[in-house]
């Protein structure tokens, strides 16, 4: 039997699962939109990389991480529970050793990590407003009826990008609507689009951060090939784009299992529990603090969201459920 | 006609309240009312009745007022003075008046702090009161004020390795209650020197260089753990001696020695920025020369002092190595976005150490 590790990684948008074995080797990998119900999507993502995987290998730990890692990670018994800047960073290093700069932008999120000598030593992350990520771009793509997947290509077409304001959503899209009324060609508005997309990096989560090469850019943006020659051109060094890049957080939080002391054998038929969630406000103060239940086979598993010791749901107790 | 008690009450920022419940009391012979505890509540009455790009620390203390007003308080202190917090007391007690509750305003200053203008609002209230009187009630509240950030900040350094949970918060609490009743500096002295001689005999398991990380940032959000959302208390619990130097006392010496702050700044900066930035500037060098992991500067949203004070530390944080973590804070309740920030920060710390 040989071992073998796994990372799963519960974005907004999407969910990625990853299994290595012990020389960080990718046994099986998979892909999927979380469509708002992260159970049922690493359900879909298991399944999938369950039936790639050869039979010779035994998952010994498992880790999470993303925006939803705490529910599956309560739900998968993971031992590793890791933030995503913490699992991108050690995901990246261990296929890049020397990198000194990762640039993610994802769905709802942006962030700058930077490495010396394989530490993390700075990282920054967007602020309050999702201005310059992937749900933007992807709400204006529907906005100019264009499929996503054109969109880059059609933008590396304009040899004359619109300007078009960087600094917040809205303001974005009034210039948007202006530069076309006024005449300008779609390819054009698409590729100022797409530098608006880097300007507005560069100056809100990137401000003040020394950004050294090599660079690697990461989360669903980066497929968009003109935003990664945007960023090429505004910094003047060589962008890396991974093909295994969107993968990097679930690979983090399988490398990070590998350190784990315990083992705890992970099995795949996981896909057949009923997991339900349930969220529940306690009413024993105002503070009404949203507390989440995760039921396995209609019993209490884990519970969070409480600020005080009171609160109405723990696990040993009926009280919720 | 009747004459109303007055009862006063200073919104909740940290546990400062009791020095000026016992200011209210002694010069002014006023009841004094906590004010109910924070919750979410407290922010949603707050933030439904505030210009919505005013700054945090507007909206949670007018939610302590109505709260407070609710169960009969009608008298409520405000600094008077600082940046525009210097205004607020006059647009919370429009809003309160519009909705309804009979209540005056107390500003400790007007507009400039100094001691002479701080015996001028009380004398207002209370002609009967002498500057005699005056001064040896306030060289009571100073010495406590003094004494329970001295504790506080030894705390702070040391609570992450305590043996047995709690005993610090215990002991800590303790002694405000003791403090509340002491009738002189003398006897504020005293058990100050007693509370501090117990406290250092806390047993504690500390590393001889644990992880140690910064705050600094704009005064109430440092100070008032509601405002955010618990800070110190996640940095403890990750086993993080915590270095926060701005504190009632300390910021009671800032604002009149700017001069002296800037020149503390290393060089950063070179004129008066505004409000308390500059000893926001200061003290991010001072922990950097004395040696210090990471820093987490606070503002609330909209805070342009601390705005300022940010442009200055990135550069400090280039030149010497030293990450530094910018969160706001507004009305926003969801934990989740904050915690992952401050487990990456600690991550990355971790990790440097390591190796």
């Amino acid at each position: 039997m040989k071992k073998a590790y796994l990372g799963v990684d519960i974005g907004s948008i999407s969910t990625k699962g990853i299994v290595i074995n012990e020389n960080n080797e990718i046994l099986a990998d998979s892909y999927l939109w979380t469509m708002g119900n992260p159970i049922h999507a690493v359900k879909s993502v298991l399944n999938e990389m369950s039936d790639k995987l050869d039979k010779s290998h035994v998952v010994v730990n498992a880790g999470t991480t993303g925006s939803a890692r705490k529910l599956i990670g309560a739900a998968l018994g993971a031992r590793v529970v890791k933030n995503e800047i913490t699992a991108h960073a050690i995901g990246t290093l261990s296929v890049i050793p020397d990198v000194r700069t990762i640039i993610e932008i994802g769905g709802q999120d942006s962030k700058i990590i930077l490495i010396n000598n394989g530490v993390v030593m700075d990282y920054a992350m967007n602020t309050l407003c999702a201005a310059g990520t992937g749900s933007f771009l992807s709400s204006q793509a529907k906005r100019l009826d264009l499929e996503l997947n054109d969109f880059a290509e059609l933008a590396l077409t304009s040899a004359n990008p619109a300007k078009i304001a960087a600094r917040c959503t809205v303001f974005a899209e009034s210039d948007l609507v202006h530069k076309a009324q006024i005449g300008y060609s779609k390819a054009d508005i698409v590729a100022g689009l797409c530098r608006a997309i880097v300007l507005n990096y560069l100056n809100n989560v990137g401000k003040g951060k020394q950004i050294k090469s090599p660079v690697v850019f990461q989360g669903g943006v980066s497929k968009n090939a003109a935003v990664v020659k945007e960023f090429e051109n505004e910094l003047q060094t060589p962008v890396h784009v991974d093909p295994n890049g969107h993968l990097m957080g679930a690979l983090g939080a399988a490398v990070l299992c590998k350190a784990e002391k315990e083992e705890t054998i992970f099995n795949f038929n996981i896909t057949d529990i009923n997991f339900e969630t349930k969220g529940i406000e306690c009413t024993y103060c105002p503070n009404n603090c949203e507390i989440i239940c995760v039921l396995k086979n209609k019993e209490l598993l884990d519970s969070w969201g409480n600020k005080c010791e009171r609160g109405m749901a723990k696990v040993n107790s009926q009280k919720a459920v | 006609m009747a004459v109303i008690e007055k009862i006063a009450c200073t919104p909740t920022m940290g546990d400062y309240h009791i020095l000026t419940d016992m200011l209210m009391e002694r010069c002014l012979n006023y009841k004094t009312m906590l004010c109910p505890p924070m919750t979410k509540r407290t922010l949603e009455l707050g933030a439904r009745h505030s210009p919505d790009m005013i700054c945090t620390p507007f909206k949670i203390t007018l939610g302590n007022f109505i709260e407070a007003a609710e169960m009969g308080a009608n008298v409520f202190v405000m600094p008077g003075a600082g940046c525009r917090l210097g205004f607020y007391d006059i647009l919370q007690q429009q809003v309160l008046s519009d909705l309804g509750y009979e209540c005056e305003m107390f500003p400790l200053f007007d507009y400039i702090p100094s001691v002479n203008r701080m015996f001028k609002a009380f004398n207002d209230a209370n002609p009967d009161l002498t500057r005699e009187d005056f001064d040896a009630v306030m060289d009571t509240v100073v010495r406590i004020a003094l004494d329970m950030d001295e504790l506080a900040d030894f705390m702070r350094r040391n609570i992450a390795f305590e043996v047995s949970k709690g005993e610090y918060e215990k002991h800590y609490k303790a002694y405000l209650n003791s403090a509340k009743t002491v009738q002189s500096a003398a006897e504020a002295e005293s058990i100050g020197a007693k509370y501090k001689e117990d406290q250092k005999a806390i047993k504690i398991n500390k590393p001889d260089r644990p992880i140690r990380i910064g705050v600094i940032g704009e005064i109430y959000v440092v100070v008032e753990s509601f405002s955010n959302c618990n800070l110190e208390k996640w940095l403890a619990e990750h086993g993080v001696e915590i270095i926060r130097p701005f504190d009632l006392s300390r910021m009671a010496v800032a604002i009149f020695t700017v001069d002296e702050q800037i020149e503390k700044s290393g060089g950063y900066v070179d004129y008066n920025i505004g409000s308390t930035a500059n000893d926001a500037v200061a003290q991010a060098y001072e922990m950097i020369t004395g040696g210090i992991d990471g820093i987490i500067h606070i503002k609330p949203s909209s805070c342009s002092p601390e705005i300022t004070a940010m442009t200055i530390l990135q550069n400090m944080s280039r030149d010497h190595d030293i990450p530094i973590m910018y969160l706001t804070f507004d009305t926003e309740t969801s934990e989740a976005g904050f915690h992952t920030r401050l487990e990456a920060f600690h991550d990355m710390i971790v990790m440097k150490g390591l190796k």
